[in-house]
């Protein structure tokens, strides 16, 4: 070995002398192998820097050793280790180093006596409680099954003028067991039942329609009715295993093809104006019709182009023409789909290009028309965003809970087949804002307040200043959003300027830096090394409004967004990833709307608010320590303040003895590649089942 | 809360009354002069500027600056004073 007893000798002497800046200029300049044992002395050096006086000096050569890579556990001949003799001395600051760096509190001496027992025979009652609190949390490398079930429970595409949902129904038992996972899942069932999906039901969302033409129009309908019963009746023979939403669907399904085949001619004929009148039907009088084979044409392109989505590569004709098969031999597919429309006034869409080539030159306009001021509908294309839900049931604590995952890339539905109708750009128009700075009052006020300004009395002598107001606002519309938030001087600087995103590299080598602290295996962490941990963020949907779908607009607002929704950081385990809205969860059950705990009275008001709770998981499988570090980093760098968090948190490895300047760094870091996560998962809230 | 001067003193101690716009803090005789030929004669006709823009910080600076041409000591003078002024009386 290399080291000379000489030098540690040396080393002990500054140690003594508490000269930490020697102490750090000596182990730079020096590689001494601080885990030896002093002979005479009987202790490490280690052993010498915890215990010495005064209590800031102790700190610091602690600091200074641990780093230089003393190791917390080591035992002297008569097996005490650093973390006794600080649980002797009081040294609360020293254990939390020491534990934090892998320091193990339950470790006897030769005495049989641990940390802890000395704590207590010292009566250093703070070291005691710190000790309690470490200990107290379970160790998560035992009985770490997953005490949950994730289910798709429904996929929702939401365009302008529709919302469809489709459910998955198991008919095949024997087929799940292949599938492993549901995201895959999805997938497959995509692309296997892009028939399926096809069928869309349509919400209208605020339309109104101009009828002129209602002759005969519930004739049809009756019939339609009618060949839907009948239908349903061969049905439930064949389809006795389907589930109760599922008979439904069935029902829907057959209906139409009986009806169509039944009444093609007729709804040829006729096909405008029963087109007509069954929506009028559906929008006056909540009348639901399921089956009405030739309506609804604008939603005929969504259909299609719903197989795009789910990237069949298959073409029209052929989709069609399978299609009509499908239809006879209804009951064989694997996976059904079952397509709710999220009102009641649904109707069903038919995908039959025989007809919705009729009654296309009677409806397409109209449709347009109902596309409201929406500008995302423009030329031939269509914005669909989707959604999926999943049931969320953890059996023992009887929790469920919905996640609803909104996917990132909102679909670009192509549009084909549509004739180009005049309204589309007088809508467009129409929904763009002025844009000179010519306003009245009245439109000074409202974009003031838009932007989240709210304007004194709109006088002579006060317009020009709210007319400046405003096109500052417009540049800068960070200063309207930031409130009362004083975040860390870190994070305040990033929010000004965006300059620290093109260089990153000082981030990215602290985070290496914290990383690498915790690869190493030999340690013995807080809550064991069983990588089963991540880091949350909660954040609050009313804030982000649904970020990641514009969120590539601007990626400067993006970040203060992000940052400003985060109302909660926390540290969880894979075995029951939901765990943190139980409490919520349980009050909300009983009809609690107010909490004393803050971050529960938030969940609740979110909730409130018929939205869910946006979970964001990061930093997937690393150890507790691990995710408690990234923990404490990140409501440093956000400001304990400015969160719901109780208490900031503890750090481990490294970063427990870094300046605080750095933790931020490392924190700041860590919530940026939190947003970049965010941006690129989509947004999944949380809510109860009965919202 | 930084020092305040005597002139801001003497302002907050008591109600403004018919007190001249010279008696603002940050205002003194060349501003003063200014507002006068604005029509802002007496302090309490500031007072309405100042609450007519809801005693925001930022708009009633700005609005000093474009009335009188009053740097930003003098504005920030006189809107503490005011809102002093109206933590105390309003």
């Amino acid at each position: 070995m290399g080291t000379t007893y000489k030098e540690l000798f040396k080393l002990y002497d500054l140690i003594q002398s508490g000269d930490a800046r020697s102490v750090e200029r000596f182990l730079n300049e020096n590689a001494v192998d601080l885990n030896m044992i002093l002979p005479c002395k009987g202790i490490g050096v280690l052993h010498l820097a915890v215990g010495i006086e005064p209590i800031d000096k102790s700190k610091k050569c602690t600091e200074i050793i641990l780093k230089h890579g003393g190791d917390p556990n080591i035992s002297n001949d008569d097996g005490v280790t650093p973390v006794h003799i600080a649980a002797i001395w009081g040294k609360v600051d020293n254990m939390k180093l020491l534990l934090g760096c892998g320091g193990d509190p339950s470790r006897c001496d030769l005495d049989g006596i641990s940390a802890f027992d000395y704590a207590v025979r010292e009566q250093q009652w703070e070291v005691y409680d710190y000790l309690h609190n470490v200990v107290n949390e379970t160790d998560d490398s035992i009985g770490s099954q997953c005490a949950y079930t994730l289910d798709l429970e429904r996929i929702r595409v939401t365009t302008d003028q529709i919302v469809a949902e489709y459910e998955p129904v198991e008919e095949n038992k024997s087929n799940d067991a292949l599938i492993t996972r549901k995201s895959e899942m999805i997938r497959d069932w995509c692309d296997k039942n892009s028939l399926v999906i096809n069928k869309l039901y349509p919400t209208i969302l605020g339309e109104t329609f101009l009828i002129d033409n209602e002759y005969e129009p519930w004739r049809q309908t009756e019939f339609i009715k009618q060949s839907l019963n009948n239908a349903q009746d061969n049905l439930d023979e064949t389809n006795n295993t389907f589930r109760t939403c599922l008979s439904k669907r069935s029902e829907v399904e057959v209906s139409g093809i009986q009806a169509l085949e039944q009444t093609l001619d007729k709804s040829r004929v006729s096909c405008s104006c029963t087109n007509d009148a069954i929506r009028r039907g559906s929008i006056y009088e909540n009348f639901s019709l399921p089956g009405s084979p030739n309506n609804i044409i604008h939603k005929n392109y969504n259909s299609k182009t719903s197989l795009k989505k789910c990237k069949i590569q298959s073409n029209n004709s052929e989709i069609k023409k399978s299609q009509q098969s499908k239809l006879t031999e209804d009951s064989v597919n694997i996976d059904r789909v079952l397509a709710v429309a999220q009102n009641k006034t649904n109707e069903w869409l038919s995908t039959c290009s025989d007809i919705s080539e009729d009654i296309k030159a009677g409806n397409t306009r109209r449709s347009s028309a109902s596309s409201g001021v929406s500008s995302s509908y423009s030329g031939n294309i269509l914005l669909a965003s989707i959604q999926e839900e999943y049931k969320y049931e953890d059996k023992e604590e009887d929790v469920v809970l919905l996640e609803r995952r909104i996917l990132v890339s909102s679909i670009v539905l192509p549009v084909e087949e549509t004739a180009d109708s005049p309204d589309q750009t007088i809508l467009s128009v129409a929904s763009s804002l002025p844009s000179s700075m010519e306003y009245d009052n009245n439109t000074l006020r409202a974009e003031l307040i838009r932007l989240g300004f709210n304007p004194g009395p709109i006088q002579e002598n006060t317009k020009t200043l709210y007319l400046k107001k405003l096109h500052t606002l417009k540049n800068n519309p960070i200063i309207a959003q930031h409130e009362n938030k004083t975040y860390s001087v870190e994070l305040e600087k990033s929010l000004r300027s965006d300059s620290w995103i093109h260089n990153l590299s000082p981030y990215i080598e602290l985070e290496n830096i914290a990383r690498a602290g915790f690869a190493k295996q030999d340690k013995k962490w807080r809550e064991g090394n069983a990588k089963t941990s991540f880091t949350y963020l909660l954040l609050d949907p009313r804030v982000t409004a649904n970020l990641p779908a514009k969120g590539r607009q601007n990626p400067y607002l993006s970040w203060s967004t992000f940052i400003n929704s985060i109302f909660y950081v926390g540290k969880g385990k894979r075995s029951r990833p939901y765990s943190h809205l139980y409490q919520a969860l349980i009050l909300w059950k009983k009809n609690f709307k107010q909490s004393g705990d803050k971050k529960v009275q938030h969940i609740l008001d979110i909730w409130s608010d018929k939205l869910g709770v946006i979970c964001l998981h990061v930093f997937q499988n690393v150890i507790p320590a691990e995710a408690y570090t990234y923990e404490a980093a990140m409501i440093d760098v956000i400001g304990l303040q400015n969160l719901k968090n109780l208490k900031t948190g503890n750090y481990y490895g490294v970063a427990s003895s870094w300046p605080h300047r750095e933790r931020r760094m490392l924190g700041l870091y860590l919530l940026y590649k939190a947003m970049l996560i965010f941006l690129c998962e989509g947004e999944r809230q949380l809510r109860p089942d009965d919202i | 809360m930084s020092s305040t001067s005597q002139k801001h003193r003497n302002f907050v101690a008591e109600p403004m009354g018919e007190k001249p716009v010279t008696d603002l803090a940050g205002v003194g005789e060349v501003l003063g002069k200014r507002l006068e030929t604005a029509g802002f004669d007496k302090a309490y006709v500031v007072l309405g500027q100042f609450l007519v823009l809801k005693k925001d910080k930022e708009l009633f600076q700005e609005w000093m600056k474009e009335t009188c041409s009053a740097n930003s000591k003098q504005s920030a003078d006189c809107y503490q004073c005011l809102k002093d002024w109206c933590d105390e009386f309003l």
